[in-house]
C-alpha cells in the first residue's frame, strides 16, 4: 500500500505549484515560530500569540476594507500591537496580563465592526480565521521567506542576550543588557511570527503553533538550546505530517497540522516517564 | 587612590516613601565592605542602585571613576542577587552551564561559544564545588545549589568588583564555609567585595568595614582587620 501512496504525493509536489508553496511556507514557519514561541513560553507570555493573532485579524480586515494588502495590514497591526503591549505591560506591572486582555478585546472589536460594515469579503476573512495554506501565492511565499529570514537572523544575533533576559531580567540588566529595547525586540519578533503563521493555520489556531512545539520540547529538554532545537524539530514534524495527512484525508491543512502537533505532545508525555527513569539511572551511575 | 564605587548624597524610596536618605559611601580596591541592617532597611536596594537596576531620586553613583549613566564595562562587575526560599529557577529549561555562561556576553554572539567559554564556565563551577553538575537542568537542583550556581555566574567574568546580596542564605554549613573561603581567597587576589548580610562569622571577620543601615542612614559600625588598601 505504502509504495503506491508515497509516490503520489511526491509526484504531486513535483508537479503542482500550490503544493510546493504550501510545503515551503510550512517549513519556513515551522522553523521560525517555535523558536519565538519558546522565548514567549519561558517568559510566561504564552497568551501573547492569541492576542496578536486577534489584532492581526483586525489588521487584515482593515487592509481589505481600505483596499491595501491584507497581509501587510495584518503584519503592521501585529507589530503595532506588540509595541503598544510593551508599554501597557510596563504600565500595569504585575497585572501585565490585563494588557493582553485589553489588546485582544480591541482586536476582535475592530475586526467585528469592519466585517459588519460589509466592506470586507467574508470568505477572505474566513481564510485568515482558519488559515488557507494551499492558497499561498508566490508573493506571499516570498514575504513569508523574507520575514522568516529576518526573524531567524535577529534570533541568532541576539540569542545570548534574549536568553539571559528570559532567564533573569535583573541579572541581565546588571550585566549591561538593555532590557527595555530587547523586551520590545521579543514582542516585535512575536508580531512578525504571528503575521507569518496567520496564513498557515489561521488566527484561531495560531497560538497553538507557537506554543505546542515548545510544550513538547520542554517535556524532554535539559537545556535551553536543546529545547530550542527540539521545538523546531517537533514543529517541522507536525507540519509535514499535518500536510501529508491533510492531502490524503482531504482535511483542512491548518487544523490537521495543529492536531498532529497535539498527537506529538501526547506521544512525548507518554514517553517522558521512561526517559526520566533512564536519566535518573544514568545520574545514579555517575 | 580612586574608589571603585562612590555613592554620594543618594536618596531613594518606594511608593513615595523614602528609604535611603543622603547615603554616602566610597569603596576602595581590595576592600570587603559589609552592609548590615534589619529586613527592609535598604541593603539590597543600595546594591541595586549601585548597579543601576533602580533609578535614584537624588544623588550620584560612580563605578571605577565613571558616572553610572556612562559606565559600560559591565564585565568588571559581578552580582549575586538575593534568593528566594523556593529557589531562583523553578521551571526554567536551562542547564547549569547555560546559566553560568549567560554572563559571558563579551564572548560573542555565536550560538556555540567554543572551548574557551566552556572552560571559564567549568572553572567558575569548580570554584563553587558544582563542576559535576554542569549538564544538569538547573531546575532540578536544590535552592542552596542554585544559589551556588548564581555565585558561579557572578564569578565567571573574574570581576574586579563583586556585589553579593545575602550570599550564604539557604546554603548548608559545609558549602557556606567553602564559599566564605573562596570569597576570602578572591579578595586576597585583589577582588573588591560589597556584600549585604545579616552577619556571618567568617565574612564579618574579614570585612574591612561594616556599615549598618538604620532609618535610611548608613552608619559605620566597625573597621575590621580586612585587607583594605585605603579607607574613607
Amino acid at each position: 500500500m505504502m509504495h503506491t501512496v508515497l509516490p503520489r504525493i511526491f509526484l504531486d509536489i513535483w508537479q503542482l505549484g500550490f503544493l510546493q508553496r504550501a510545503f515551503l511556507a510550512g517549513l519556513v514557519v515551522a522553523a521560525v515560530c517555535p523558536a519565538v514561541g519558546l522565548f514567549l513560553v519561558v517568559r510566561r507570555l504564552s497568551l501573547l500569540g492569541d492576542c496578536l493573532a486577534h489584532v492581526s485579524l483586525a489588521g487584515a480586515a482593515l487592509g481589505l476594507a481600505v483596499g491595501v494588502n491584507a497581509n501587510l495590514g495584518a503584519m503592521l497591526a501585529a507589530l503595532g500591537a506588540a509595541t503598544g503591549l510593551e508599554y501597557l505591560r510596563r504600565a500595569y506591572g504585575r497585572q501585565a496580563d490585563l494588557a493582553l486582555a485589553v489588546t485582544m478585546a480591541g482586536g476582535v472589536g475592530v475586526a467585528a465592526v469592519l466585517t459588519g460594515l460589509g466592506r470586507v469579503n467574508l470568505t477572505v476573512v474566513m481564510g485568515y480565521l482558519f488559515g488557507s495554506l494551499v492558497a499561498v501565492n508566490r508573493e506571499e511565499l516570498l514575504l513569508i521567506a523574507m520575514i522568516g529570514g529576518a526573524v531567524a537572523v535577529t534570533l541568532f544575533v541576539f540569542y545570548h542576550k534574549l536568553f539571559y533576559l528570559a532567564l533573569d531580567e535583573e541579572g541581565a540588566r546588571a550585566a549591561g543588557i538593555p532590557a527595555g529595547p530587547l523586551s520590545l525586540c521579543y514582542l516585535l519578533l512575536a508580531g512578525a511570527a504571528v503575521s507569518l503563521t496567520m496564513r498557515l493555520v489561521g488566527a484561531l489556531l495560531l497560538a497553538s503553533l507557537l506554543t505546542l512545539p515548545a510544550a513538547c520540547a520542554l517535556a524532554l529538554a535539559q537545556s535551553f538550546r536543546q529545547a530550542l532545537l527540539l521545538s523546531i524539530a517537533f514543529a517541522e514534524t507536525a507540519t509535514v505530517a499535518g500536510l501529508v495527512l491533510a492531502y490524503y484525508l482531504g482535511t483542512a491543512p491548518g487544523g490537521t497540522i495543529v492536531l498532529s502537533a497535539i498527537g506529538l505532545l501526547l506521544l512525548v508525555l507518554c514517553f517522558k516517564p521512561l526517559m526520566l527513569y533512564y536519566r535518573r539511572r544514568k545520574q545514579e551511575g555517575e | 587612590m580612586r574608589a571603585v564605587l562612590e555613592v554620594h548624597g543618594l536618596e531613594f524610596g518606594y511608593y513615595h516613601q523614602p528609604l535611603l536618605r543622603d547615603v554616602t559611601l566610597a569603596v576602595y580596591r581590595g576592600e570587603v565592605v559589609m552592609l548590615t541592617g534589619s529586613n527592609g532597611a535598604g541593603k539590597s536596594t543600595l546594591i541595586k542602585l549601585a548597579l543601576g537596576l533602580l533609578p535614584p531620586w537624588r544623588g550620584e553613583i560612580r563605578l571605577f571613576g565613571e558616572d553610572l549613566h556612562r559606565f559600560r564595562q559591565w564585565s568588571r562587575l559581578g552580582y549575586l542577587p538575593q534568593g528566594t526560599n523556593n529557589g531562583f529557577f523553578t521551571s526554567f529549561p536551562a542547564s547549569v552551564a547555560e546559566v553560568v555562561g549567560a554572563n559571558l556576553l563579551s564572548s560573542g554572539w555565536r550560538l556555540w561559544r567554543g572551548r574557551a567559554a566552556a572552560e571559564r564556565v567549568q572553572q567558575a563551577l569548580t570554584a563553587v564545588g558544582l563542576e559535576a553538575l554542569a549538564p544538569r537542568s538547573v531546575g532540578s537542583l536544590s535552592g542552596g545549589q542554585q544559589r551556588r550556581v548564581l555565585l558561579a555566574r557572578a564569578l565567571v567574568n573574574a570581576p574586579e568588583l563583586l556585589f553579593l546580596d545575602e550570599p550564604l542564605a539557604g546554603v548548608d554549613a559545609e558549602a557556606a564555609h567553602r564559599i566564605a573561603e573562596l570569597l576570602l581567597r578572591l579578595n586576597r587576589e585583589g577582588m573588591t567585595i560589597v556584600l549585604a548580610s545579616h552577619g556571618n562569622g567568617t565574612l564579618e571577620e574579614a570585612a574591612s568595614r561594616i556599615f549598618r543601615l538604620e532609618r535610611g542612614r548608613l552608619e559605620l559600625r566597625k573597621i575590621g582587620h580586612g585587607r583594605a588598601e585605603a579607607g574613607n
